[in-house]
């Protein structure tokens, strides 16, 4: 087995855990965009084309409203701006990608695997391995959610009414943010962040987000700075 | 506009954030020591960010679930002591799950 397979498979068993956990995520959206008026090909079809399941769940809400196109979209791409961070983030890596990879790869770029890989890219340098790496774990998550969609728009009646699997959303950011805190600087961020969600939870759904991400990381720059 | 057509546009949309900053530092000298601190702290704010607006924030305004708020700590102590995804995340729902139906 050639070592770009072996990288691959490695970072296909790092994210298997998360992708496990994208089942019962994409059941949710899956089930709700079954109720919803969107036609069962376009419900499956979102999780390809948008890949992303917050604003993906939104978006089935604001469709089932009777929103304008605009603010569809606007509000989809409020949720969904937090890619600008990890792709800041992970630009000096992929700086390093060949162009092919460079604008292919941010495809697979979610929440899960910009966790994953920002961890992994401390202990890993060679950037043959990283792309691939990423890879693997990029697509292991991304197929937990399409067959959780699968599973949610074609089966969902069969999920008995009382089991509540609407916490995997929340399991699943808690599984996500505990180990990506490895400093008092990133804890210091992680509670200014959800403090300031809270304090702007009358914002449009996904500003609060963005705007509490952005000033949690500029407080704790500026008071890390400040002590020199 | 059609639903189908909405869909496109964000997902181009989705697309273009997601590669924004990688197409733009291609060409740029490394980063600094203080940009590399700066991008360590993406990830844990923007975690928080989303977990707290799950827990805390229900249409626009501040509610308190408390079956899962507790469920909440309860995943978070598993995954402290765990540091497992998966087990994380089954404890989390299976908390949740008896916490509603028991308060």
């Amino acid at each position: 087995m050639s070592e770009s397979i072996r990288t691959l498979r490695a970072g296909g068993r790092a994210a298997v855990p998360l992708g496990v956990a994208g089942l019962p995520f994409g059941l949710v959206y899956g089930v709700a965009a079954a109720e919803s008026n969107l036609s069962t090909w376009l419900g499956v079809a979102a999780s390809w084309i948008v890949l992303a399941g917050a604003a993906q769940l939104t978006m089935v809400s604001l469709f089932d409203d009777g929103a304008a196109w605009p603010l569809v979209i606007g509000t989809a791409l409020l949720i969904n701006a937090r890619f600008a961070l990890y792709s800041t983030a992970l630009a000096s890596a992929f700086r390093q990608f060949p162009a092919r990879w460079r604008f292919t790869l941010p495809y697979l770029l979610t929440d899960q695997a910009a966790a994953l890989t920002i961890v992994h890219y401390d202990i890993e340098q060679d950037a043959a391995r990283r792309r691939w790496w990423f890879l693997g774990a990029g697509l292991t998550f991304a197929m937990g959610w399409w067959t959780g969609t699968l599973l949610g728009v074609f089966a969902g009646d069969l999920i008995p009414a009382d089991v509540d699997i609407a916490f995997a959303v929340p399991a699943m950011f808690i599984a996500m943010l505990v180990p990506t805190v490895v400093s008092r600087p990133m804890l210091a961020a992680a509670l200014v962040a959800g403090v300031v969600t809270v304090v702007g939870a009358g914002l449009p759904s996904g500003l609060n987000v963005i705007l509490a991400a952005v000033a949690a990381i500029a407080v704790v720059r500026l008071v890390d700075v400040g002590r020199g | 506009m059609s639903a189908a057509l909405q869909i496109l546009a964000v997902g181009l949309g989705t697309y273009l954030l997601r590669v924004s900053a990688i197409a733009i530092v291609a060409r740029s000298p490394e980063t600094s020591d203080a940009t590399q601190s700066t991008m360590r702290l993406i990830a844990p704010a923007v975690l928080a960010a989303l977990l707290a607006d799950q827990l805390f924030v229900r249409r626009g305004s501040v509610t308190l679930h408390w079956p899962w708020l507790i469920a909440a700590v309860v995943a978070g102590v598993v995954a402290y002591r765990w540091r497992s995804p998966g087990v994380t995340m089954l404890v989390g729902i299976a908390a949740a799950w008896l916490l509603d139906s028991a308060m």
